[in-house]
């Protein structure tokens, strides 16, 4: 019983070390964006795999979910008889809650899981230490570029993920739920405002930050073997997914409040 | 460069891996480290490039203490030095060109064109007779064409301090003469000091000016090769041929 216990509190310490270590681990990687030499071509290379791969699935997603939120929001919208708000339904759905969300999760499974392997099989074959050999830092060359690539890439993708999603919506609504092509339109510019967007914004911000800190995070500490890699890269996407989820509650009580002040 | 090593100690957790280590590695020979698995010759290597931090003593460079400098002085010591890692530990998402290149591309001088990185890189490739891969990823070609581009990488700062880790492991006897042959090479073209860790008896005596024994984490041999081939210390004997009586226990 004492011997459960005390592995129970070892692991509570591990675990706090693990905090720890995670934090210390990100300051650097910040930091060192602001020392030179500027990995312009790294970052931009990390722009490309995290970003620009990622338009065409989050784009598809983007186009379903929109279609699939105009239907339900019409059916239940119509009970009420105010199917014609179908389109601000759609379009504050996207932006306020879906487009982050689904966009950090679908770059965090694309994306952060890959980021992850990969960091953790340059671990164990030594390529990092191969680094510090010569000279180099890799928390600078290898963390940075992608920290910074995937907290920009994320805002970017989830505005294609919401501007694919309104036209879905828009095609399903219209197309085939026979709204008008004008009200559609109209009720949405008139429900959105800009707080809708700036909250999106500041939500998938944080999500492509802490998606892509806790993927390199995992393969930076990434133990040894194949069954390390595998175990690293599960716990990255399992963690930042319920990271994004557990985030998300929280972002939406405070932005909403903040913005209702 | 000479390289001395004063009363070396890196422990793990509870596990102590090296105590008070003394190894003279002297300046422009090839000193061959032998021992069983485990015994802390990776970590020596690590702790000789600041890989690791050791818990205690000092490691010199031509009597520069690289423990207690600065990081200036710490770097300026590393880009003397090549290290060839046991798996080469290419970089596998860049080509064996840019593999080679790398080195110069990150160093300090960034005053070189590309077309002369490139142009130097080829070179090195050709002395490992590699250059028909420049193109190749290091996932597309063996593990003893890795190592060899491996050492391609260490030469192409021309350090003044190789090391050497395990380069035949995992390597059939062909491949791993070759690559013995092609350390010969290098000692007879460039002058450096090497570290060569391994545990192939006899074939490693044809590289090594001076062999150290390390088990359970001291120095149980320091002397030239044809010492350590007469030598009767029972610790050395047995690991010789390779018996399986005798004072080293396994997995120790
Ligand atoms: N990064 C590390 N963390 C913890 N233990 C380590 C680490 N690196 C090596 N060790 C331990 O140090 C001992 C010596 O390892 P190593 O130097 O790789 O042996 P070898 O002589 O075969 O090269 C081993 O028992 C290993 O478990
Ligand atoms: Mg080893």
């Amino acid at each position: 019983m004492i011997k459960r216990i005390s592995s129970l509190g070892n692991g509570f310490v591990d675990y706090l070390n693990a905090l720890g270590e995670s934090w210390v681990f990100v300051f650097k990687a910040l930091s060192e964006a602001f020392e030179a030499p500027y990995e312009i071509k790294l970052f931009i290379k990390q722009l490309y795999v995290i970003g620009v791969q990622s338009i065409s699935v989050v784009a598809l997603v983007g186009g379903f979910t929109g279609a699939v939120l105009a239907v339900q929001g019409e059916y239940t919208l119509s009970q009420f008889g105010a199917s014609a708000y179908t389109g601000s339904a759609v379009a504050l759905s996207l932006i306020r809650e879906l487009g982050p969300v689904l966009t950090a999760l679908m770059v965090n499974g694309r994306a952060g899981s890959s980021m992850t392997a990969e960091l953790g099989i340059m671990k164990i074959s030594e390529q990092i230490d191969a680094l510090k050999a010569m000279g180099i830092n890799p928390i600078h060359h290898l963390i940075t570029p992608r920290l910074l690539a995937g907290t920009i890439s994320v805002p970017l993708l989830t505005a294609i993920f919401i501007t694919v999603g309104i036209g879905g919506g828009y095609l399903v609504g219209v197309g085939t739920l026979d709204l008008a092509a004008g009200t559609f339109i109209s009720v949405m510019k008139q429900s959105v405002t800009p707080t809708d967007v700036i909250s999106g914004l500041v939500k998938s911000l944080i999500f492509g930050f802490c998606l892509t800190w806790i993927s390199c995070f995992r393969g930076w500490k990434c133990g040894f073997g194949a069954v390390g890699v595998n175990k690293a890269t599960t716990s990255a996407v399992v963690t930042s997914s319920v990271c994004i989820l557990v985030l998300d509650y929280f972002l939406t009580a405070i932005l909403t409040s903040m913005f209702l002040n | 460069m000479n390289i001395k090593v004063k009363n070396l100690s890196k422990s793990f957790k509870t596990q102590n891996v090296l105590k008070n280590l003394t190894i003279d590695f002297p300046s422009n020979l090839t000193t061959t480290v032998v021992g069983p698995s485990g015994t802390g010759k990776s970590v020596m290597l690590k702790l000789i490039t600041g890989l690791f931090e050791a818990d205690s003593g000092s490691i010199l460079f031509d009597n520069i203490d690289f423990t207690n400098s600065t990081k200036e002085v710490r770097s300026s010591i590393c880009r003397k030095i090549g290290f060839l890692f046991q798996g080469a530990a290419l970089f596998d998402s860049i080509t064996v060109l840019e593999n080679v290149m790398f080195p110069l591309i990150y160093s300090e001088k960034k005053d070189l064109s590309n077309s002369v990185m490139v142009e130097r890189a080829r070179e090195e490739l050709k002395k490992v007779d590699m250059l028909d891969y420049e193109n190749a990823l290091p996932g597309e070609i063996s593990i003893g064409m890795r190592k060899r581009v491996g050492i391609a990488r260490a030469m192409i700062t021309k350090p003044e301090i190789l090391l050497f880790d395990e380069p035949n492991t995992g390597l059939d006897p062909l491949v791993g003469q070759e690559i013995y042959d092609l350390i010969k090479d290098l000692k007879r073209e460039s002058k450096f000091t090497g570290i060569i860790v391994s545990h192939e008896l006899p074939e490693v005596y044809q590289v090594s000016d001076k062999i150290v024994m390390l088990y359970g984490g001291d120095v149980h041999f320091d002397g030239s090769v044809s010492e350590f081939e007469n030598s009767e210390n029972p610790v050395v004997k047995q690991f010789k041929n390779g018996d399986i009586e005798g004072p080293i226990k396994p997995n120790q």
